[in-house]
């Protein structure tokens, strides 16, 4: 192998990316070549400071009753997780107050807009065979008249 | 065949550790979590708050910010954990929550123009500062520098930096939690050890002093 694709592939190396054949001959390059294994030491030393990167964050038990007060609301029960199923999930949309009751509204309106149309319907219905019955009749009833 | 006995299987001398690790893998904790089980859901918290915030502040570089975002990231885990699939690493989908959750963070500071960036004088300032040999720079001071210096990458390269050198996922991983296609994270994270190495060899000495 050669520098310039030894030194192309340093960073997978690094990283634990490469695939073993690949690994293999670049670690054998870098025991070959000092000018190769002093840009290894580097990152590996650039690695050795990230690793020393402290940011000093603390996680504080009020976070967790924090989490778990504003996950609440989106279940039923609090502190209880929603059941991952599809029929839970469908059971639950019907179980939340506000959502149940507008959807029981809107369900009554909808049935009363049914049954109003199949009445009305049902009255055309049984209207239309006698203004049938009168507009056949009027022929008739017109040359009579007029004779 | 030998059968093992309750000691064989137990960790460190402690009898039923073995089980108890293996009741709490990820994978166990998360079908328990979906199951309806907070106490399996607050232990994915213990086992993952540490490195989701340490992540998001490394993105948003504001503590308070931070802790509010990784608030917001479990929450919307602990809401959508039924979409977690089965092939995918727990923690490469919080990572994928928590990306999202700074992401927009990031985008609603940057209408209010409250984001920390060239501008800030905290940052400018690392320029100015004068080389000090690697076993010189106390903790506190070092830490300033990282910080200092991923502020000043930009988004994507910072991601994948952070993704790649802090939190050790795999490029594969990388990939999946940013959507970035192998050829774009491997070239952004190489800009971005770049970039930091122009801006901290300099001033910790490396190169000269290991």
């Amino acid at each position: 192998m050669k520098c310039e694709a030894c030194l192309s592939l340093l960073e997978e190396y690094v990283d634990r990316e490469l695939a073993g054949r690949e690994a293999e001959q670049v670690g054998t390059h870098l025991m070959a070549c000092a000018t190769c294994a002093a840009e290894h030491e580097l990152l590996s030393a650039e690695q050795e400071i990230y690793s020393r990167y402290d940011r000093a964050l603390a996680i504080s038990p009020a976070m967790w009753s924090a989490i778990v007060e504003r996950a609440a609301p989106a279940n039923e029960v609090a502190g209880t997780i929603p059941r991952a199923g599809l029929s839970a999930r469908f059971v639950s949309f019907f179980r939340m107050p506000p959502l149940g009751l507008s959807f029981a509204g809107a369900l009554v309106v909808l049935l009363l807009a049914m049954a109003i149309g199949v009445a009305y319907l049902k009255t055309r219905q049984a209207a239309a065979p006698t203004d049938a019955v009168a507009k056949k009749e009027e022929p008739r009833i017109g040359p009579a008249a007029g004779g | 065949m030998k059968r093992l006995t309750v000691d064989e299987l137990s960790l460190e001398g402690q009898p039923g550790a073995f089980a108890a690790t293996l009741m709490n893998s990820s994978a166990d904790l998360v079908a328990r979590a979906c199951r309806g089980d907070q106490e399996a859901f607050r232990l994915i918290f213990e086992r993952y708050s540490r490195p989701v915030i340490s992540f998001i502040y490394d993105l948003v570089g504001n503590r308070e910010l931070a802790e509010e975002l990784t608030q917001e990231t479990f929450v919307r885990a602990f809401r959508s954990l039924g979409t977690l699939r089965a092939e995918t690493k727990l923690s490469t989908w919080l990572f994928g929550i928590a990306k999202n959750v700074a992401r927009e963070a990031q985008r609603s500071r940057a209408r209010h123009n409250d984001h920390v960036g060239l501008e800030d004088q905290s940052v400018l300032d690392l320029r100015d500062s004068e080389p000090v040999p690697v076993d010189r720079v106390l903790g506190k001071e070092l830490n300033e520098l990282i910080r200092r210096s991923l502020a000043l990458l930009d988004d994507d390269k910072r991601l994948v930096f952070t993704l790649k050198v802090f939190q050790q996922c795999s490029y594969e991983e990388i990939a999946e939690i940013t959507g970035f296609s192998m050829g774009k994270l491997k070239t952004d994270l190489h800009r971005a050890r770049e970039e930091m190495r122009r801006r901290i060899r300099p001033y910790v000495g490396v190169g000269n002093e290991v």
